[in-house]
């Protein structure tokens, strides 16, 4: 029988790789959306003072240029890659569906990429160095090609949410995939707060000038423009919402909304209000105050935003075709790609997964417990962790602590194996692999100390086998 | 000490009404063991039985003997079929089936927004 294309499981307990990968994601998130948003505000800013000839704020974006170059550019190329090897390891079939839809995207985006670091560098280096113009023109570069960094790679985010049609299924075609449903909406969205979060950043930097006349002038320029992105980032966020799928907006409204929604909002009055008392008052700007802001932004912001992103995406990690447990969902004619859920339901992961140990290949009364664990791993563990109480949406606490064996099989012979529940994959075992799931949840929900009774049942078991 | 006797009256008075509306001959049903039972139940209907996911029905304050019988006949799975609920039913036994709608139909659905 032809084994699945499947990876091993890594799993990390409590978090999931998935936090893993969001953490390190938020942190690339608020570096690059700020680099992008600078770029902006560069080249804005330099063609005011080449137009009006006020070479002075040149001064503030040299200071800024170095900020940029010292934190965003350095925590942006160690996270970038970060979240590369993050994703291998916790989603490999998502990240090969994606390399085989988008992998001269990618390297457009790097060729963008590319230019974007040495322009920043161009760009701080040779201030005073080159003709006002020239340097201009350098600086325009540098904005276009960070925001192409950008628009590149949203199209391949917005893609993971869902194409948005059925063109895609059946062509194949990378810009069916490209030019999704939600990827103007998307790209707005990062867009507008990329420029409100670098205002704020800019802020940062303005409040270590010591020259007062420029500093009013840089922050008189830099408030309205920061609250123009901000209010932009808003309406396009509204217009993103009315371009999700239906598993999308059932997760938002059950589960997200009454989580978020208040600090989403509280981010946008909040940081409205600080860019207009910056505008208003340029003197009372405190350095410490606008770090503070910027930290509540990211944590409040930020992390919520990007959660949300990968929360409403489920059962899915890619196209509506890949599930976040790395099963193919559907067939993809245009790719060649065969849906697995009923072959898997005919002949059980245990027989199919490549990575299963041989001698849990077969379940029997001395390992169900350990294939329980391995089966809730593969089947589950991408999105929900296994320890009762802990962040990636626990399936103890799922189960509202159930121990009945039986209703927990139930569970996975009627809503999962029909695949009614919106936001859960279709998953249809097996009986004894049910049984052995079932015998798993049930175990730890009932607070006993599984992997003490796993490795007991292992020594048991080669003891009989030495015999 | 007057409120705990308040109290005390107000429990026995519940209890009796509960009991008045036993058929003769069954016992009360367990109201603990109904919701202990219902853990699975609660992915989709809900602690509080005020269900989240569209088309999944509110089971708060439901009338119990229409909650027993509907178990009963998603369990026998022909009367009423539901690819869902007769593999849901399908392991109760008749006791939880008591228990578990008692469960569901003592509570309200008060200042929960109104039902879908």
């Amino acid at each position: 029988m032809d084994m699945l294309g499947m990876y091993p499981t890594f799993y990390v307990p409590g978090i999931g790789t998935a936090w893993v990968m969001g953490i390190i994601g938020v942190i690339h998130v608020v570096a690059s959306h700020t680099s992008v948003g600078a770029s902006f505000l560069f080249a804005l800013l330099e063609t005011k003072a080449y137009r009006e000839d006020k070479p002075q704020l040149m001064d503030f974006i040299k200071k800024y240029g170095m900020f940029l170059l010292v934190f965003s550019y350095i925590i942006g190329s160690i996270t970038g890659p970060g979240i590369w090897y993050a994703i291998t390891v916790a989603s490999p079939r998502g990240v090969g569906g994606l390399i085989h839809n988008f992998v001269w995207v990618w390297a457009a985006e790097w060729v963008y990429f590319t230019v974007e670091v040495i322009g920043v560098y161009a760009l701080v280096y040779l201030i005073g160095k080159v003709d006002a113009k020239t340097h201009l023109k350098l600086t325009w570069s540098f904005a276009l090609a960070s925001w192409a960094t950008m628009l590149l790679i949203v199209g391949i985010l917005s893609f993971m949410m869902w194409p948005g049609n059925e063109a895609w299924y059946q062509t194949g075609s990378t810009n069916d995939a490209f030019y999704n449903l939600n990827f103007f909406a998307h790209l707005g969205t990062r867009t507008g707060s990329m420029v409100a979060m670098a205002a704020v950043v800019g802020l940062m930097v303005a409040s270590r000038l010591k020259d007062m006349a420029l500093r009013r002038s840089v922050v008189k320029f830099l408030a309205p423009i920061g609250l123009v992105g901000g209010l932009f980032a808003v309406m396009m966020f509204l217009y993103y919402l009315q371009t999700l799928p239906n598993n999308a907006v059932v997760m938002l409204n059950t589960h997200l909304l009454p989580v978020y929604a208040r600090g989403m909002v509280a981010v946008f009055v909040t940081a409205t209000l600080y860019l207009v008392f910056a505008w208003w008052k340029p003197h009372r700007l405190y350095t410490s105050l606008t770090v503070a802001m910027f930290a509540f932004i990211s944590i409040v912001g930020v992390w919520p935003e990007e959660r949300m992103r990968e929360s409403m995406r489920k059962p899915y990690v890619a196209g509506q075709y890949i599930y976040g447990n790395q099963v193919i969902a559907r067939d993809v004619p245009g790719k060649g790609i065969v849906g697995e859920v009923d072959k898997i339901a005919e002949h059980g992961l245990l027989k199919l997964h490549p990575f299963v140990p041989d001698r849990l290949r077969v379940i029997n009364d001395s390992n169900r417990l350990e294939v329980g664990r391995l089966l809730t791993k593969v089947a589950c563990a991408n999105c929900h962790s296994l320890e009762p109480g802990t962040p990636l949406r626990n399936i103890p606490d799922k189960f509202h602590g159930a121990t009945d064996e039986d209703l927990i099989a139930a569970f996975m012979q009627g809503p999962l194996k029909h695949g009614t529940q919106p936001y859960m994959p279709r998953i249809d075992l097996p009986d004894e692999e049910v049984r052995a799931i079932a015998h798993f949840l049930a175990t730890v929900n009932s607070g006993k100390d599984v992997d003490h009774l796993i490795a007991e049942q292992q020594k048991l078991a080669t003891k009989v086998a030495a015999k | 000490m007057k409120n705990i006797f308040r109290l005390g009256l107000a429990a026995l008075l519940l209890a009796t009404s509960t009991v008045q509306a036993q058929p003769l001959g069954e016992p009360a049903p367990d109201v603990g063991a109904g919701k202990k039972r219902a853990a699975a139940c609660f992915a989709c209907h809900n602690p509080d039985g005020i269900a989240k996911i569209p088309g999944t029905p509110h089971l708060a304050g439901q009338e119990r003997g229409y909650l027993e019988n509907a178990l009963r006949a998603y369990r026998d799975g022909q009367t009423r079929q539901n690819p869902i609920m007769n593999a849901m039913a399908k392991p109760l036994s008749d006791r939880d089936i008591v228990n578990i709608a008692a469960y569901y139909s003592l509570q309200t659905r008060m200042n929960n927004g109104p039902a879908r």
